[in-house]
């Protein structure tokens, strides 16, 4: 006999398929929800319906934004012939947190992966081929991820984009700060004596 | 809970939760199993850059009676294969080589001559023509798998004349002849050169691999065989066929 009224037992179904989210988190959030006045409810419902219609891709570099184009896009201060390539939405936010980057972003939507399907032709590349090509960029600085398929991503964009005219930066690569090199492996030593700098 | 050393291949690894990471790994000693790795996400010293894709690493890892899963306590890496990253063919055929693993092999089922067949095949794959050391990995999968390909002559007359047809069916190769009289469908054309480096790729040992050379027509018809072989025997598609170029 299922005791967990069929309204709750919906609702901890909805939370089960949000990423990292298990029956008992789930269960909890939802007891949670309960818990707090129907007004809490009925906002995060308006938000969660909202969500779609409000949110759009960028149309020139496939940032989710309200408007089009996004506020980087739009942006005067920006420098529209310098595009850093990232993976991810998240990516450009941990980049924008430094405030050091004053160009624009191109955002892929994801990293190769044959395994799962994702070739060259289901993430941006094609659009940041031709967004090269038609702003006359001056340097592509490619973002993604020191992972395999984050750096196989990026020796492919460099093959792509080998024929432009922009200057093709990659992120450097090396010794995380607070971490003792001899806890380093061999790779990660190589790259960060090969792009050492003068002091 | 106890504890096992092995070395092992990483074949696959995706994210859990917010710190931890599940891989799936082909182990010299314990076939293939699948791991969590705790705290693997923002590993600063015990992991990192260790547990990527193709990666040949050493792993000290504890089983669990109630779990299947085992947990990576330790990773050392032996050879991070770092060509694989830099380019995309390369990268194309060890995904490939890692996804018929990973489908083809059952949990557990631990095959020295495998392991072997495998990390020799990643560090070729850095090196070497990345296509013949697909092309020879997966013509050896199969032999090891019991699937022996019947390349010789046809399997009904047992004509030696061509022109052949493959059939995924029936692990061999018709005459255009018997394909007629056999009411198969039509099988996958394949050229006496074809036939012929493969037969010899086949019965090749590893350490004379060099010798091989197959032209672009061949790398063309032994992806077709072997794409539309391994989809009959496995009843599903092997997505990284689609990234390889054969040009």
């Amino acid at each position: 006999m299922n005791v967990v009224p069929p309204a709750l037992d919906k609702l901890i179904a909805d939370f089960k398929r949000l990423p990292g989210i298990g029956k008992k988190t789930a269960t909890r959030l939802a007891l949670h929800m309960l818990r707090r006045p129907a007004a809490e409810a009925r906002n995060l419902a308006r938000d969660l319906a909202g969500l779609h219609d409000a949110i759009k891709l960028c149309s020139n570099c496939f940032a989710f934004s309200e408007n089009d184009p996004c506020v980087i896009c739009a942006d005067p201060r920006r420098d529209p012939s310098q595009v850093c390539v990232v993976e991810e939405p998240g990516d450009l936010m941990a980049i924008e947190k430094t405030a050091i980057y004053k160009g624009q972003y191109h955002i892929l939507h994801g990293v190769l992966s044959p395994m799962d399907g994702i070739g060259p032709d289901e993430i941006k590349v094609a659009a940041l081929v031709e967004r090269v090509r038609r702003q006359q960029v001056k340097e592509v600085f490619i973002a993604t991820s020191s992972t395999v398929p984050g750096e196989a991503t990026a020796s492919y964009l460099v093959s792509q984009l080998q024929g432009c005219s922009a200057k093709l930066t990659r992120l450097a690569c090396g010794i995380p700060m607070g971490m003792d090199i001899k806890y380093a492996d061999e790779l990660t030593l190589t790259r960060a004596i090969e792009a050492r700098k003068t002091a | 809970m106890p504890t096992h050393e092995t070395e092992a291949i990483v074949l696959k690894v995706f994210d859990h939760g917010e710190s931890d990471k599940i891989i799936t790994l082909y182990t010299e000693g314990y076939g293939k199993i699948t791991a969590i790795a705790k705290g693997a996400k923002r590993s600063k010293r015990r992991f990192v850059n260790k547990l990527e894709p193709f990666s040949h690493l050493i792993i000290t890892f504890a089983t669990n009676k109630y779990s299947s899963m085992v947990r990576i306590d330790e990773a050392e890496l032996l050879a991070p294969f770092p060509q694989l990253r830099s380019d995309y063919q390369r990268f194309s055929c060890a995904s490939l080589i890692c996804e018929l693993v990973l489908n083809w092999l059952p949990d557990h089922d631990a095959d020295h001559t495998l392991f072997t067949l495998l990390t020799w095949s990643m560090s070729q794959l850095g090196e070497q023509r990345p296509l013949t050391t697909l092309l020879f990995f997966h013509l050896h999968l199969l032999t090891l798998l019991g699937f022996h390909l019947h390349l010789e002559n046809c399997q009904h007359c047992g004509g030696k004349e061509g022109p052949f047809l493959f059939h995924p069916e029936t692990g061999g190769i018709l005459c255009k002849g018997c394909q007629k009289t056999s009411g198969m469908a039509a099988g996958i054309p394949l050229s006496l050169g074809t036939l012929k480096i493969l037969t010899r790729a086949r019965d090749l040992p590893m350490t004379k691999w060099p010798r091989l050379s197959f032209s672009n027509q061949s790398i063309g018809e032994a992806k077709a065989l072997f794409q539309a072989h391994t989809s009959y025997l496995l009843q599903r598609d092997i997505h990284s066929w689609k990234q390889i170029n054969c040009r």
